[in-house]
């Protein structure tokens, strides 16, 4: 019987656009618009513009556009590019329990375009790509990492690439078992800055040159993905290695598990954020209205939303980024900030993260004022697959007590958003409306396009 | 005036809250921490907290036996009690430096005693 590595390359392999179901296929394609829009909003920060600069001097030979930056540039070093872009505002999506469009989303489309391939390949690819990384992290939850922190990305990221450079299943085992011998483990700490970018950035890139080299008959163990000492083991922990192909083909978590991020910001803050900005919005509260706010959560929230809340000088190494080394991201995890700007600027959107939203008294001033509470019947129904909820209670200062709840978040499986709504909000300091709209509906109507090319045309301009 | 803090006082008001939550089988407790014992420092003052499914017991020293050590400021342990942050944020804060082999349990106690602090009545 062949194990993960092999069936993962054989299935990868033999996957046809015609066999997957109609609901994946739109959700590839509502993924592919989101990670879009984190990329043009990602390319638009500091560490976007580091990376496309230091990028486009490296001057390797021009198959794949960077998103936003003008340029073609190697297939693997694009990848790495919007990878990363769509990676530091921490607005991507995940499937199942792990996180994969800021890697499958860049690795499909960089292929893509240097090979010529068309819409219905890129398609294929990408959902291969989510299909595989979902089940890695279904047998590797509880683990060593969570969330963002999971590792998984080398096991899909030379499937995806392979696949559409033409690798046969052997080349594939291969690549992956090149890609996963040095494997990659995220360090949280990386995330005060811009390096938190490499949690994907860095699996695409070495992950697709994996794929060309294996391409050349250099050979990695083919069975790093099941391994008892594995990939899977060595990174994470492989705790329930039945998971790894269970339902291949036949389950497709790209169509029931999809959660695409409507805020920019920890995956754990969703829901307060939704009760908060419901609140604000519905009964017009001006931040001077506020009393308190408490956000009853899962520990999930608690634990994260606090990380960096025995850092006492935070603020100040946020406001100095070229002294510290700091940048806004670790705002993106934490429980109170962007509870805070929801109040006052009645939104959480890329602009809530610019230093000059962060340097905001009126911000500043409510942080204090917002309380976490733990109830572990929200852990309950997260651990029985009943999604993430929260309720927020508002006091105001005139004695008014607002309450909201919800059992799972705007962008969940339950409760989808339009993926298009959120690249407008994402690309609108950066894209004007009719830009906007040519890429929505290029993406839309992927797969009938011939030649991924196109779209990186598309795409590659400013 | 800031309130004078004593780890002895906090410790045993948390052994109480745990082995209540042992009783009611609460989610979250026990587990992983069931027959182990931290010694919980100051640097200055040191105790030996032992989880048992019968309940938690703190007793004054360091246990030699000890499975971890768990070994915050005053200010740090006062900011994990009160759930202000947890022990993730003390070290991601460069102020507690954990041995790989002990990490998992320091953060499984770190984690409870900031849910303590926190929780729902």
């Amino acid at each position: 019987m062949s194990g993960a590595t092999e069936t993962y390359a054989r299935w990868v392999h033999e996957l046809q656009y015609d066999a997957i179901p109609e609901g994946a296929v739109h959700n590839a394609k509502e993924q592919m618009l989101s990670i879009l829009g984190a990329v043009y909003g990602g390319a638009a920060t500091e560490a976007g513009a580091a990376i496309t600069s230091a990028v486009r001097e490296w001057g390797d030979r021009e198959e794949s556009s960077v998103v936003a930056g003008g340029y073609r540039t190697s297939v693997r070093s694009a990848a790495l590019v919007n990878s990363v872009n769509a990676q530091v505002l921490e607005y991507e999506d995940w499937v199942g329990v792990v996180h994969t469009g800021a890697t499958v989303v860049p690795v499909a489309l960089a292929a893509a375009e240097a090979m010529g391939a068309g819409g219905r390949d890129l398609i294929a690819a990408q959902v291969a790509g989510n299909e595989v990384a979902a089940r890695v992290g279904l047998a590797t939850l509880g683990g060593r990492g969570a969330g963002n922190q999971h590792a998984v990305h080398q096991v899909e990221v030379p499937l995806v690439a392979g696949k559409l450079l033409g690798l046969d299943p052997t080349q594939l085992m291969d690549a992956v078992g090149g890609s996963c011998t040095q494997a990659q483990f995220p360090v949280v700490l990386g995330w005060t800055s811009h390096a938190k970018g490499y949690l994907t950035g860095m699996p695409a890139y070495t992950g697709i040159a994996a794929a060309q080299i294996a391409r050349h008959g250099f050979t990695g163990n083919r069975e790093i993905v099941e391994h008892a000492k594995g990939y899977c083991f060595e990174a994470q922990g492989l705790l329930r290695p039945d998971q790894l192909t269970v339902g291949l083909g036949e389950k497709w978590h790209t169509q029931d598990s999809l959660t695409i991020k409507p805020y920019p910001m920890c995956g754990f803050t969703m829901a307060p954020t939704d009760c908060l900005l419901d609140l604000v919005r519905e009964h017009d509260i001006q931040p001077d209205d506020v009393a308190e706010v408490v956000v009853e959560c899962p520990i999930t929230f608690v634990i994260t939303g606090t990380m960096w809340s025995a850092v006492p000088d935070l603020y100040d190494r946020i406001a100095n980024p070229h002294e510290s080394g700091w940048s806004w991201i670790p705002l993106l995890f934490d429980g109170h900030y962007p509870l805070a700007a929801a109040i006052v600027d009645r939104e959480v959107t890329p602009r809530q993260f610019t230093r000059e939203r962060i340097a905001d008294p009126r911000i500043r001033g409510l942080l204090d004022r917002i309380r976490l509470v733990h109830d572990p019947e929200l852990d309950m129904a997260l651990v029985a697959g009943r999604g993430f909820g929260a309720k927020v209670t508002l006091r105001t200062r005139d004695g008014r007590v607002l309450e909201k709840v919800t059992r799972e978040h705007r962008g969940g499986p339950g409760n989808p958003i339009d993926a298009a709504d959120k690249f407008r909000t994402a690309t609108r300091d950066v894209l004007p409306p009719e830009r906007q709209d040519t890429i929505i509906r290029a993406v839309r109507s992927v797969e009938r396009l011939e030649n991924a090319r196109e779209l990186g045309d598309l795409l590659r301009g400013p | 005036m800031a309130e004078q803090f004593s780890l002895e006082d906090a410790l045993h008001r948390f052994c109480e809250s745990w082995s209540k939550a042992v009783e009611r089988r609460s989610p979250i407790v026990g587990g992983r921490l069931f027959h182990k014992t931290v010694n919980c420092h100051t640097g200055s003052e040191a105790f030996a907290v032992t989880f048992k499914p019968s309940g938690a017991e703190l007793r004054p020293g360091a246990d030699p036996a000890a499975h971890a050590t768990f070994t915050l400021s005053e200010d740090d342990w006062r900011g994990l009690l009160s759930g202000r942050y947890g022990v993730w944020s003390v070290q991601l804060a460069n102020r507690q430096r954990p041995i790989m082999e002990e990490d998992g349990l320091i953060r499984q106690l770190g984690l409870i005693m900031q849910s303590f602090a926190l929780r729902k009545e």
